[in-house]
Formats: structure tokens, sequence, C-alpha cells
């Protein structure tokens, strides 16, 4: 067993983590940092966001209409006030990242370029080409390699200890060589991302499933709106890859398979840039109106997004998803369609904190995707995810290494860490009932997507939460044959399919009790939007039978409730 | 992990560059080996003009004539040698680098090219002789 | 049912090495990366390997296919000529076990060339720092790096020469100095002028040959080069 003491502990090398992680090492060099993630922090998810992130940086733009503009997203479950004090943070980070070197897309001015996206009533989205992602992520692994902090790649954490309501320890499995290291923060920062694998179809990398939430759960600190699942309409068959809303913003088509435009329907306004809870289901309904295409790739259905009258705008400003369709359908953006289906794309839940990073438990923060704030509501805004992970995951690494100043390590509760430490040499390694993990896996992905997806309703959740039960049970009697204790992959699958599971009981739970219809959330059996009994955060905290689920008024400052249409 | 120099010998899928690269290496190692043959052929003159004069003679004219077919190898590999050197001095001080394939090819026919002149005098030296 | 044939070079943890030939249905999988998922979840579950966002952008996948540097995720099936297709870990890399290899030398290498923009006023973030489009595409290009090391595996230096500080590097150390927002290019020119930095490249283009995101690693060098030759340029003539 090896154990080790960082000041500030950051768990997740994404956007949220390493902004973090940098934040903490400024604000007081004598702290020290390390960050601990189960890959090497650019092989995060967060490389993969596309399109762009908005930032009040235009003089014509205002605070006001960002905040509106995400509130309406959110279907009016965003925390307004968190909102407010949100939006303004963003800017300061755009700038910041610009003097690291980030390749913001420039005007012939010199200044830094910004582009419609979905939903936006102001042309907001500060991008990097169709990269943004990428080159904010190359941008902050690059400036932490200024500083003294310390990377911890490929330790995967299996458990989060508390004692006397205040963390403890991290016990993790260093995966170089199956060593159990046990980390100790003062301050523990939660960055671990969404739990979007749980679904089959996502534009997540293999590796988003729910780690962080599922850790922070089991000990004890409550999820918010773990229900609220977000399908990107553009998911490119049959990969799932995302095709970034910007092809939209810019100009392009989504056409059924007759080659007609038909989010006019939907959305008479902003067609095919309305909000993507909105255009997700607009085309899940034409697909059921049997006017998608189907036959290339399998048994999906599926829509077309096409390009081809704004091809000169592709090579300058949507690189990435022009090479994407060639290298991985050998598609020609230019002068051919693109096949896309609705995919999983964001999770709006997570753990319940606040605009200032703080969770339940004193001492343990959380950011980025992870956390939920609540900014997004039921559904976010495209575009206003990386300015999350930037803005908070800075307040997140201040607030971390602020306390970490003024506390002390606690003792370590060896009990319960030997424990953890048992439960994974002697009962996970060891099980021994002939169930394959991935079979599990992939059996709660294809529920999840058949019953937990875009459109919920009563009997299929219900199935849901049997399949869940059924697949836990299973779940007891997996064999990991990889005895292995070097890059043990099955292992880290196994407490993977774990977390997931208990997640995907959460989620269908709180879909099955949300008995109306907001943002990304969708009953076919309660198609409108309750606002006297709904307009409220789902609160789910662990028990040994189960989640139990209460819930908490949204907070609303100026913006009431009316009806949202684009 | 390290291939060591055997590395540079596996040209199977590789570029022009690479081929460029490997060639000029192991060219390179010719010609050091030549210095040293040279050198040596030399270092016969301490022992007098006759003994010399007798070395090179048996060389150009018999009964070790047959040397005269590396004469031909090396001044090959000097001529590539020196035309890549060429290139890459270029390449390097940014001259051409967006179409340093191109000049390759362009100097290696330049070689190619003062190749055949010396061959034609070294021709007529020893026919005329 | 078509099958293909997956050689995959094995090395277990304690260094042990074999070949293992595994039989993939051709409709089940349609790149490496699915492929080695199929033997993974189905074959055989203690296949090691890395891999994340199977998009060609996190640098995860890096492996050896068909005797070349490719990421596994962006290799599509349909593009191997022929039933087999040999796997092997990236060359001039240690092995950890099968397919996953030890990048922290090349991260360290990475990050020895000062790797971001250095500014004498840095801390002060109030506006942005103009740049226009023509200075944007210096160095654009060099900044696509995903650092997934097969640019390291495709050089012949790199495998007679560990030390070399190698094509991905010395591009950013270009991307930085290409860069107007920059003001260390002294910092790193002294780096890359290092016995272990520039002179070491001939030149043989491979890693650019190599590179699955365009990047010109042996253009960026060649760069550095020029670069170095006028400051001691500069300097000869300060000095008269």
């Amino acid at each position: 067993m090896e154990k080790i003491r960082e000041d500030v502990l950051i768990l997740g090398g994404g956007m949220a983590g390493l902004r973090a992680a940098i934040a903490a090492a400024e604000y007081n060099p004598g702290v020290s940092v390390g960050l601990v993630s189960k890959l090497y922090p650019l092989r995060s998810h967060s490389v993969s966001a596309e399109g762009g992130t908005s930032a009040v940086l235009n003089p014509k733009d205002s605070f006001d209409l960002h905040a509106f503009d995400t509130i309406k997203g959110s279907d009016y479950l965003g925390d307004q006030d968190a909102i407010e004090e949100f939006v303004r943070l963003v800017p300061e980070q755009i700038y910041t990242t610009d003097h690291w070197g980030c390749p913001w897309s420039r005007n012939p001015d010199g200044t830094i370029s910004q582009r419609d996206f979905g939903a936006l009533s102001f042309p907001r989205a500060t991008f990097a080409a169709d990269k943004t992602g990428f080159h904010v992520m190359q941008t902050l692994f690059s400036r932490a390699l200024k500083y003294d902090i310390h990377f911890y790649n490929e330790y995967f954490a299996t458990k989060l200890i508390l004692a006397d309501g205040k963390p403890n320890a991290v016990t993790t499995i260093n995966l170089r060589n199956g060593e159990f290291t046990v980390f100790q923060g003062k301050s523990i920062i939660f960055a671990m991302g969404g739990a979007g694998r749980l679904y089959q179809f996502a534009t997540y990398a293999h590796s988003v499933t729910g780690d962080g939430d599922a850790i922070a759960y089991r000990a004890g600190i409550p999820l918010k709106d773990m229900e609220f699942i977000q399908f990107h309409p553009t998911g490119l068959v049959p990969s799932g890859i995302l095709i970034t809303e910007a092809a939209r913003a810019e100009g392009g088509y989504l056409l059924d398979k007759d080659g007609k435009r038909f989010m006019g329907t939907y959305a008479p306004h902003k067609f095919e840039t309305a909000s993507r809870d909105v255009v997700s289901r607009a085309i899940m309904w034409e697909i059921e109106a049997g006017r998608g295409a189907k036959g290339e790739y399998g048994d999906m259905d599926y829509v077309f997004l096409d390009l081809r009258h704004i091809a000169d705008k592709l090579d300058e400003r949507l690189p990435m998803i022009t090479d994407i369709a060639k290298k991985f359908n050998g598609i020609d953006a230019h002068n051919e369609l693109i096949p896309v289906h609705p995919a999983t794309h964001y999770t709006m839940g997570g753990i319940d904190s606040n605009v200032k990073t703080t969770t339940s438990i004193p001492g343990i923060y959380a950011a980025g995707e992870n956390a939920c704030v609540s900014i997004h509501g039921a559904n976010r805004l495209g575009s206003n995810s990386t300015n999350e992970c930037l803005a908070l995951g800075n307040v997140a690494g201040k607030a971390a290494a602020e306390y970490a100043v003024s506390h002390s390590f606690p003792e370590l509760d060896m009990k319960q860490i030997e424990e953890e430490e048992k439960h994974i040499w002697e009962d996970m390694l060891r099980r021994d009932g002939g169930e394959n993990v991935a079979k599990i896996r992939e059996d709660l992905r294809i529920n999840m997507d058949k019953n937990v997806g875009v459109f919920r309703t009563e009997a299929p959740l219900q199935n849901s939460l049997k399949n869940i039960a059924a697949l836990k049970e299973r779940y007891q009697k997996i064999t990991i044959e990889d005895k292995s204790s070097t890059f043990n992959l099955e292992l880290e699958w196994a407490f993977e399919v774990g977390f997931m599971l208990d997640l995907a009981e959460i989620i269908t739970l709180g879909a099955l009790q949300r008995k109306e219809s907001r943002g990304a959330h969708y009953r076919r059996d309660f198609p409108d939007r309750d606002d006297k009994n709904f307009m409220m955060h789902t609160i789910a905290t662990y028990s040994d039978n189960g989640p139990i689920l209460t819930y908490r008024p949204v907070v609303v400052t100026k913006w009431q409730p009316t009806v949202r249409s684009y | 992990m390290n291939e060591g120099p055997l590395g540079w010998a596996k040209f199977y899928r590789k570029g022009v560059g690479y081929f460029a690269f490997a060639m000029h290496r192991l060219s390179g190692l010719v010609i050091v080996f030549y210095l040293y043959l040279h050198l040596f052929v030399l270092s016969h003159l301490l022992s007098g003009a006759a003994t010399y004069n007798s070395l090179v003679t048996s060389i150009t004219y018999g009964p070790y004539d047959s040397f005269l077919v590396l004469d031909v190898l090396l001044a090959l590999v000097i001529f590539y040698h020196g035309a890549n050197g060429t290139r890459l001095a270029l390449n390097e001080m940014g001259i051409g680098l967006k179409n340093h394939k191109v000049m390759f090819y362009f100097f290696e026919s330049i070689a190619v090219v003062i190749l055949g002149v010396f061959l034609y005098y070294a021709y007529m030296f020893i026919g005329a002789a | 049912m078509e099958e293909m044939v997956f050689e995959i070079k094995r090395t277990d943890e304690n260094g042990n090495m074999k070949t293992q030939s595994y039989n993939v249905p051709k409709d089940k999988v349609s790149t490496v990366l699915e492929a080695l998922l199929y033997i993974k979840e189905n074959l055989d579950h203690s296949l090691s390997f890395r891999y994340s966002c199977r998009m060609e952008i996190c640098g995860s996948c890096a492996m050896e296919i068909n005797g070349k540097p490719h990421m596994a995720c962006s290799t599509t099936t349909d593009s191997l000529k022929g039933q087999k297709v040999t796997v092997a870990p990236l060359k001039h890399f240690k092995v950890i076990r099968d397919l996953a290899v030890d990048i922290d030398g090349f991260l360290e290498k990475y990050r020895a060339v000062k790797p971001y923009v250095i500014r004498d006023d840095d801390g002060k973030y109030d506006s942005e720092i103009l740049q226009t489009p023509e200075q944007f595409h210096e160095y654009l290009d060099y900044s696509l790096c995903i650092k997934c090391g097969i640019c390291m595996a495709a050089c012949p230096i790199e495998g007679s020469d560990p030390n070399y500080l190698g094509p991905a590097p010395l591009a950013a150390a270009w991307r930085y100095i290409a860069d107007n927002r920059d003001q260390g290019k002294k910092y790193r020119l002294e780096i890359v002028s290092g016995e272990e930095g520039t002179s070491r490249c001939h030149f043989a283009g491979e890693c650019t040959e190599a590179c699955p995101k365009g990047v010109d690693p042996s253009f960026a060098i060649q760069k550095l080069r020029s670069s170095m030759v006028g400051l001691e340029f500069q300097r000869l003539f300060r000095r008269r």
C-alpha cells in the first residue's frame, strides 16, 4: 500500500481539473497540488469538445442576455442566481487562455472572433475552429507544466473515504503496477466528468463512465438532477462521433430521407439552431413518422446533415468534422450528406454543488460536468460546458487551495481503507460466477438507449428499473479472468460497470418520478411542463436500499418561467 | 526499444525522405572508409616514388584493375552524398523547405549528370593512355 | 461469415513476448480499435491497450499496424489490405503490457521545450492579445499535435538515440516561437540548439509522413534551424 499526501487533491485531469490545478498552484505556490486521473490529462474527453464556448466579449452583448439564454435553455430549471454570477466569470477566462496561447479563431482586425450557436440570441460562441476543447486542453496542460503540479496519471479511483463528515482519503489502483494507492488531500476537487457511456449511442469517449458521480454518491454526497441527460442532435452514424452544433450554426440544414428540411415545423424561428433537446426530439419524431433514412449503417435510422451549400466555410471553420466524415465514413462533406442521429452528449446532473463549487461536505469541491450547480438545469445550451469548466474550475482551485491553507491532514481511517483494499483484491478480483463484465455493460447500455432515451414513458421506465436490478444481481457474479497486476483493464471495467449501474438506477428513478416534460427529459405520458409541482431539483441521496429522492425548489431571480419556444 | 543503426536499413513502406536519409548515412560511411583507404595508398609515397607508382599502375592498368569498378561506385556515392548534402544545407537554412522532395530529385539529377561527365573523362583518361 | 485475422504482439507484465492471433468477424467491427475491443470483450479478457475518445483527438491508441505507426481508432478495416492484420506496440517506447507503452519520457521531452506562452506581463488578463489571421496561421498547424507519439515511433533517430528530443517536442517549440503572443524564443532556441536538439535531425521526414493530424514536425525543425542560423549571424555582425 502506497500513501501519497497532497494539500489540494484534484480528481480528474480534464478541463475543469487542469484549470483547478493551475488556479490552486497560482493561488499559493506553497500549496502542493496533486492531480489524479485514470488517463493521462490529454486523453480526457474534454479534448473532444468541438463547437465553441460562450462568453460576453462584445459590447453589444450583455450578461443578462447570456444569462437569459442559459435560463431559457435550461427550461427554467437552472438556478438563476448561480447563472447570473457564472456568466460574469467567463470573459476573464477567455482572455486568460488567450494569454496562455489558446488559438482562438480571429477576426481580420486581430480580435477574438465569435460565432452563432444553438439557441443563442447573440453570436457569442468563442471558438478555435471546431476543436475548441482540444485547443483549450492543450493550452491548459501545457500551462500546467509550468508549475510544480504533481500528475498522477493512470490511477483509477475506487472510493472516497469520509470520516466524521470530513474528507479522509481517496483509494486508487495504480494501473501501471497494480499498487493499491491511498491519496490524502486537505481539500479534494471532483472533476471527473459525466456519465454518458451509460448509453450505447453516445458522442462520449469510452472513458466517461460516471466514476466521479458514483464515488461521491456512494460516500454520501447527494447527486442532483441526474435524470437530465442531453442528447446531441447530430451524432455521426454509426460511430456516434460528435458532429458539432456549429455545423448547423454556420448554416447547415437537417434533411429527411427525401431531402426536405423539417425543422421549420418544430422551431419556426430558429430552425436548425434551436436548443439541442428541441432538435433531438424533432429528429426522433421525423424518424418515428417514417421519414428517416435507413439501410446503409445497420438497423439505425437517421436523418441527413447538409453542409453542401456552405462548402466554402468547411476548411476554415469546420475542419475537424469534415475530416471525421472523410476518415470514418468516407463522406466528402463538401458535396455529400452526413448521416446523423441523436446521441447522448452531456450529463446535466452531477454532484450537488453551487456556483462557489462547494458541496455538502466541507473541503470537497466539484467542478465541470461532474458537478451540478445548476447552471444547465434541464438542458445545457451548446457552448456552455467548456466555459463552465474554465470558470468554475478556477473557482474550485482557488477555494480548495484556500481551504487547504487553513486545515490539516486528518488521521488516515485505516479501517475503511483496509476494507476497500480487501474489497478490491479479495472480492472483485476473485468473484467467480462466470458473468462477463463487458456483456453486463452492453446490456445496461442497450437498456438505457431503449428505455431511458429521448422519449420516456412510465412502463419502459419501470422495465428499466427491473432490468437494472437484474443486472446488479448478475454483477455480483462476475468473473475477472485477467488476474494481472499490470494494466488490468478488465478490473477497471468491473469498477466502472458497478458505478454505471448505480447511476443508471438514479437516472431511471428520477425520470420515473418526474411526471412532466422539461428540457431534455420528455415524458410521452406527461408532455407538458409542470411548474407548479416540478420546478424543483431532484436530489438523490445514497442509502443501502437504493437512492432516496427528495426535491428542492429552483432559485428564481428576475426571469419568471414562460412558454419556451424557438 | 533502441533499434540501433540496423533500423536504418528497413525501407519497407517508408517515404523518399527516409530513403535519402538512410542512403546519406550509408554513403557517408563509405566515404569515411575511402578516406582511410586513400590515406593508405598515399602513405606509399613515404617509401619512395617507385613503390607508389607501381601501386597506382597496378590498380589502373592491372593486374588489380578490377578496383576501377569500385572507383566508379565511389564516385556515385560521393556525388550522391554531395548533392543531398547541398540540399540539406539549403533546407536547414529554410530555403526550399516546402519542396524538399522535389529538391532531392533535382539535386540527385544534377549528381547523375556530373557522374556521367566524370565517367566520360575517366574513360577518356584510361582509354587515351 | 467473413473473418479478419488479428496477429497481436503481446508482452506480459514480466516482459515475456508472444504473438497471438484472433479471428474477428468483419461485419462486427469497422476500425482496428473496435476490433481490439471486440477481442477484449469476447475472445480474450486479458488483452491490454489504451483507448479513449475513438475519434482521433485524444492520442491514446497509437500503435503499430501492419508495420507502420497509426491510430487504431481511425484506421478503418476497409483501408487495410488483405485478411491479416499485424498489431504491435509503438516502436521506440518501453512496453508496459501488450499494446500499452510508457509515454512518460516522451512527455518529459515535451515539457523540456517550455511548451507554453512566455510573457513579461504574465498575469494581466483584461483583454485579448491582438493576432491577425495571418499571424494565427503561422503556428496553427503545429498546434494540432495530439501527443500520440506516432512521430517518435517513426523517427529513425529516436531509434538509435533515445535522448534526442524528437519531432513532437521540437514541433511544439516551434509552435510557440511562431506564435506572436510569445516572447520566449531565446529560451527555447537555447534548449533546442543543444546536443540532443535539432542537430540530431537528418530530415528523413518520416515524422511528417506518419503524423495523423497533418502536423509537419520536420518542417518545424528546419525552421528552428534557420532561426538559429539567423541568430548566429546577428551575433557575428554585432561583434564587429
